[in-house]
């Protein structure tokens, strides 16, 4: 029995049954026969396709690599970078860090061109819109960098005198007042025709140019010396209170 | 004829020889598609889906291949390890997706026409009823049907592949069979014409 079945399958895994009595064996041949007709040629057979399909894996890999290192380089680029744009889409967070520092670095350096312009208002307003700007920056390193840099150049700014009654000294320092402003260097120097009236009354010091106003020439206790003491009544810069944070202000020199 | 190709070929194979993967694929191809075929049947009266399971198994028996190593068994034992596995895995997504539809009285055209209409009619019922006495069968006799007559291979290469002694094997393919016969003679015992019809 064993051995009849074991000949019987086997006669029909060779796909050849022979006739038999067995009730079973066509059956077995009609199924071994339909499942073994119209075989489908497989593309794997072709002799190439295995290395190819090797090949297209390798380069899908190899594209997906670069495609992370490009996005790992991109996350890191700056805005000069080629990469600046993958950047802007694949790290807005890291592009939005580093057009911050960007500006802040921007702002750093106009505040240094317009201080060696002399344009003393506009030092202010760039230093102020710049420690606006330094809170935001993540990079603490910068940030110290920037702080530092700010405390720089305030102190070369020419100190913002106020209250005459008080401390009259204070103002004294860069331009002594009989000079013709010209000679004073020339950050110190008022721009405009602004006069370099004292007459703030609040103590507001030297720092933060208020509002577009100007910073007057350190001079202030002699209106007759330079400037046309005319129009200008320093109402902008009344309410600075600023200065009291930063130290170091030069405003002492006179002394 | 063997399904299991000799050891010597695999050895090259596996050594990336071209000649030697092609000539291997080319002798395990048409078992496997068998094998496929079997267990998974006619889907949408056509067994498409069943050959697109066996191309993926061929494809992974080709991706495994640099690292398959002789271990004393087989090759077809490795080969259709993963096409049980492949097979699984095509069973629960048909499962899942409820979309196989099997299509018993639905034979597919075909063109040759070496055997007349009537044959091949009576024959594709024959197979048809078959394949749905072999789902009634235990796993491991089904299985060892479908590896002895759709793919081919010997007692004891059955054995090997499924870690069985060959005797052991020869005990259940009998037993299968009887089984099988059982099946055939109750249905015919209810009427033949009644199924066929």
């Amino acid at each position: 029995m064993n051995a009849d079945d074991d000949r019987l399958l086997d006669a029909l895994a060779r796909g050849d049954a022979e006739p038999s009595a067995d009730s079973l064996a066509p059956m077995l041949a009609a199924w071994r026969e339909d499942i073994a007709a119209d075989l489908p040629d497989f593309t794997l057979d072709a002799p190439p396709p295995a290395p190819r399909r090797f090949r297209l894996a390798i380069a899908a890999a190899l594209v997906l690599v670069a495609a992370a290192s490009l996005g790992f380089l991109a996350a890191n680029a700056s805005p000069d970078s080629p990469l600046w744009p993958l950047t802007r889409l694949l790290a807005p967070e890291h592009a939005a860090e580093e057009l911050a520092d960007r500006n802040a670095e921007t702002l750093l350096e106009d505040a240094r061109r317009a201080l060696a312009e002399g344009d003393v208002a506009e030092v202010r307003r760039l230093l102020s819109e710049l420690e606006g700007l330094i809170p935001t920056l993540t990079d603490e390193v910068h940030r110290d960098h920037l702080v530092s840099q700010v405390l720089e150049l305030r102190g070369q700014l020419p100190p913002v005198e106020q209250e005459p009654t008080e401390q009259p000294e204070l103002m004294a320092t860069p331009p002594p007042p009989t000079d013709e402003p010209d000679e004073s260097d020339p950050t110190t120097k008022p721009k405009g025709p602004k006069p370099p009236i004292p007459t703030p009354e609040d103590g507001a010091d030297d720092e933060q140019g208020d509002e577009g106003k100007d910073p007057e020439p350190p001079v202030p206790t002699l209106p007759g010396a330079g400037w046309p003491g005319e129009g200008w009544s320093g109402e902008g810069w009344s309410g600075e209170d600023l200065p009291v944070t930063l130290p170091g202000m030069p405003d002492t020199p006179s002394k | 004829m063997s399904a299991s190709p000799d050891q010597g070929l695999v050895e090259r194979a596996t050594r990336n020889e071209p000649e030697a993967v092609t000539e291997l694929f080319a002798a395990i191809r048409p078992g496997v598609v068998r094998y496929c075929r079997a267990r998974l049947g006619r889907i949408g009266g056509a067994y498409t889906s069943a050959d697109d399971v066996a191309q993926e198994v061929c494809l992974a028996v080709f991706r495994a291949l640099p690292r398959y190593r002789d271990r004393g068994r087989p090759f077809a034992a490795f080969v259709f390890a993963v096409a049980a596995n492949k097979v699984a895995d095509a069973q629960r997504s048909a499962m899942r997706t409820a979309s196989a539809v099997v299509a018993v009285d639905d034979p597919p055209e075909r063109t040759d026409p070496a055997p007349g209409p009537e044959d091949r009619a009576l024959n594709a019922d024959l197979a048809q009823r078959l394949s749905a006495y072999l789902c009634l069968l235990p796993e491991r006799q089904r299985e060892i049907l479908v590896l002895r007559i759709a793919v081919g291979l010997s007692a004891d290469e059955v054995g090997e592949v499924l870690g069985m002694s060959a005797p052991h094997v020869r005990v259940a393919q009998s037993r299968a069979l009887a089984r099988l016969r059982a099946l055939a003679s109750d249905s015919f015992d209810r009427g033949f014409g009644e199924v066929v019809t």
